[in-house]
């Protein structure tokens, strides 16, 4: 219970604060009790308030102060993350005090509060963060003792071979840091009114972005150069600087950069252009099965007037028993007239609407699997919803009527297959294990199917 | 459907809260009154009244309340693990979740249902994986001990032997 009545942490501690004031409030009102003397009273007035304002501003402020400190927590945790770029579960635990499992949990919470943006990597169990493989390398093999280290590595920083301590890429060398901005003098434009000083001071780039030699000092003011005349442009500056923005070269285009590690290349296959991932079905819901819908809430309805009819009967008739004369006769034989009837039609028909729903609700825990599995067979269908494949048969039946999923039955009637673009869907004809040309294997994109002759899981690939 | 998924929660504890408030302020007013000598009858309607239509109600309204919260907080955890992996065997996942197989795909059923994350399962890896994870490159054999590994990696990922244990990415 984090997070009471889904608010945030500075509307817990808006309410606590303001139920303090209320209680600060009820405490002066009872005080004026105090001072006519009526201590019963006063004492009334501030216990009510304790249990109306106190307790609720206290439980306010313990939540808000709880969300803050979790909030904090998850900040520090992907402040960490981003500055390390691609961190083990491990250290990140080891950081921050936590298990393993505990340190994957916060990592999703972070993720899911919008903290940080990364992926999990289920070789090595590492975390990255989103855009951080531009920046990193794998490297496979040590370039110095030659052991196999697999490990990644900054291309910005020096890395270290676990087994001979040596940086493993030879000739490494970790790219010089941008040179800092040194002050220069920034003449005014021509053309823009000067008013105050003839020139202004800024910041420029170091000199080798002008092509100029560096001797690792600023552009000018220490030797070998000096300043230039009045008037004249810094040097290695362009003719016209203009202030602020404008001095900013733009960055370059952002790329996605090669790794060049020494990664295996793992792909048998020819690279092709991809067309975009299929994007998962819209969920429709035509007219029919709107009816359908409202069927068990209809019925619902007439079971319950029913129901409610027969009881007031039944109320009325129980009242007659003990009013009049033969009121006892009276029930008796109403009981099979009037009260009986709608009560027990009243309940056959709720309990019906009952069942409907419970089918309806079979029926759409069918359509997700469908459309999460995109084919599967009658039988695994069966098995994951616990019932019979004959019902499984008949709801399947249900949904191509409502025309809730697109797709079709295959041939021998064993599966169910949704319908999919046809670059969606690859036949094999040969394993890539153990060779067998006799395969017939269509595999949907994204997915595998398994080798009936050796195991082997083939898995969907471009341009096979 | 989602949203109704979203703010069941706190509908539920906000009805909660209300039911206990007024019961708060009714049931001293019933307890004094019944004190009274003149206005018992009316103490004991109060009380009758707010007890079980104020207190009980509130409590099990806040009840269902934090119901809803852990069940909703348990599928964001679910949807926060599949997007994080973007491919992950069921099992493993399961163990993460400390839920039975048949549980967690029943729950990543609803997930998808409710729309908090779109991917689909695939049958024979007993993967679920999301748009992002569709696009990998695969691990025939290994380029260390020649093994054949079945794996598929995906941008920025790692792929390991089964066999000797090495390490891999995709190549570009």
């Amino acid at each position: 219970m984090g997070k009471i009545l889904g608010l945030g942490e500075v509307a817990h501690f808006g309410l606590a604060t303001l139920f303090f004031l209320l209680f600060g409030i009820g405490a002066l009102s009872g005080s004026l009790y105090i001072g006519q003397g009526d201590m019963a009273n006063a004492a009334n007035v501030i216990g009510a308030c304790a249990v109306i304002a106190l307790l609720p501003g206290v439980i306010f402020l313990y939540f808000g102060l709880k969300l803050a400190r979790e909030r904090s927590v998850l900040q520090d945790m992907s402040r960490f993350l981003m500055e390390k770029q691609r961190t083990s579960l491990d250290e990140v635990a080891a950081r921050f005090r936590w298990s393993p499992p505990d340190a994957e949990d916060k990592i999703v919470l972070a993720i899911n509060e919008g903290h940080l943006r990364g992926n999990f990597d289920r070789g090595t169990k590492q975390f990255f963060t989103e855009g951080s493989q531009q920046n990193m390398e794998f490297i496979a093999r040590c370039g110095i003792c030659g052991a196999g280290i697999g490990m990644w590595a900054s291309k910005m920083a020096p890395a270290k071979c676990q087994y001979c301590g040596a940086e493993p890429r030879p000739g490494f060398k970790p790219p010089a840091p941008p040179p800092a901005p040194v002050p220069v003098l920034i003449l005014a434009p021509p053309g823009m009114p000067v008013t105050g000083a003839p020139y202004q001071y800024g910041m420029a780039p170091a000199a080798q972005q002008y092509g100029m030699p560096s001797y690792g000092v600023p552009a000018y003011g220490v030797p070998p150069y000096s300043a230039p005349p009045y008037g004249a442009p810094p040097y290695g500056a362009p003719p016209y600087y203009p202030p602020a923005v404008a001095a900013v070269p733009p960055p370059p285009a952002a790329g996605p950069v090669q790794p060049t590690g020494q990664g295996s290349d793992i792909s048998p296959y020819p690279q092709e252009v991809s067309p975009p991932p299929p994007q998962p079905p819209k969920k429709k819901r035509t007219v029919k099965f709107l009816f359908f819908s409202m069927k068990s809430g209809a019925l619902k309805t007439i079971g319950f007037i029913l129901f409610s009819i027969g009881v007031m009967f039944l109320l009325a008739a129980i009242g007659a028993s003990f009013t009049f004369w033969g009121g006892q006769f009276f029930m008796i034989v109403c009981s099979g007239v009037l009260y009986l009837p709608p009560l027990l039609i009243g309940a056959a028909v709720i309990v019906r609407a009952y069942r409907e729903e419970k089918y309806k609700e079979q029926l759409l825990d069918i359509v997700d699997y469908i459309e999460t599995y995109r084919r599967i067979t009658f039988v695994m269908l069966a098995r994951k919803m616990s019932l019979p494949e004959d019902r499984v048969r008949k709801i399947v039946s249900d949904i191509l009527e409502f025309e809730l999923v697109e797709g079709y039955i295959t041939q021998d009637n064993s599966e169910f297959i949704v319908a999919l673009r046809k670059e969606d869907v690859k036949t094999v004809r040969s394993c890539p294990y153990c060779k067998n040309p006799s395969l017939n294997l269509q595999i949907i994109r994204g997915g595998s199917e398994k080798c009936p002759y050796c195991s082997g899981v083939i898995y969907f690939q471009e341009g096979s | 459907m989602a949203f109704l998924f979203d703010i069941k929660d706190t509908t539920y504890k906000w009805l909660g809260i209300f039911s206990l408030i007024w019961a708060f302020i009714f049931i001293p007013i019933g307890i004094e009154f019944i004190g009274t000598t003149d206005k018992r009858d009316s103490g004991m309607i109060y009380l009758g009244l707010c007890l079980p239509l104020f207190l009980v109600v509130g409590i099990l309204f806040i009840y269902f309340g934090l119901q809803a919260e852990r069940e909703k907080r348990e599928f964001e955890k679910l949807a926060g693990y599949l997007k994080a992996y973007r491919r992950i065997r069921i099992p493993a996942l399961a163990s993460k979740m400390r839920l039975s197989e048949y549980d967690t795909e029943r729950r990543i059923i609803r997930c998808v249902r409710l729309g908090l994350l779109t991917g689909y399962i695939d049958r024979a890896s007993d993967e679920f994986f999301n748009p992002q994870g569709m696009e990998g490159k695969v691990l025939i054999t290994c380029p260390n001990c020649g093994g054949s590994v079945e794996q598929m990696i995906i941008e920025g990922e790692t792929g390991k032997c089964p066999y000797c244990g090495s390490l891999m990415v995709q190549a570009k």
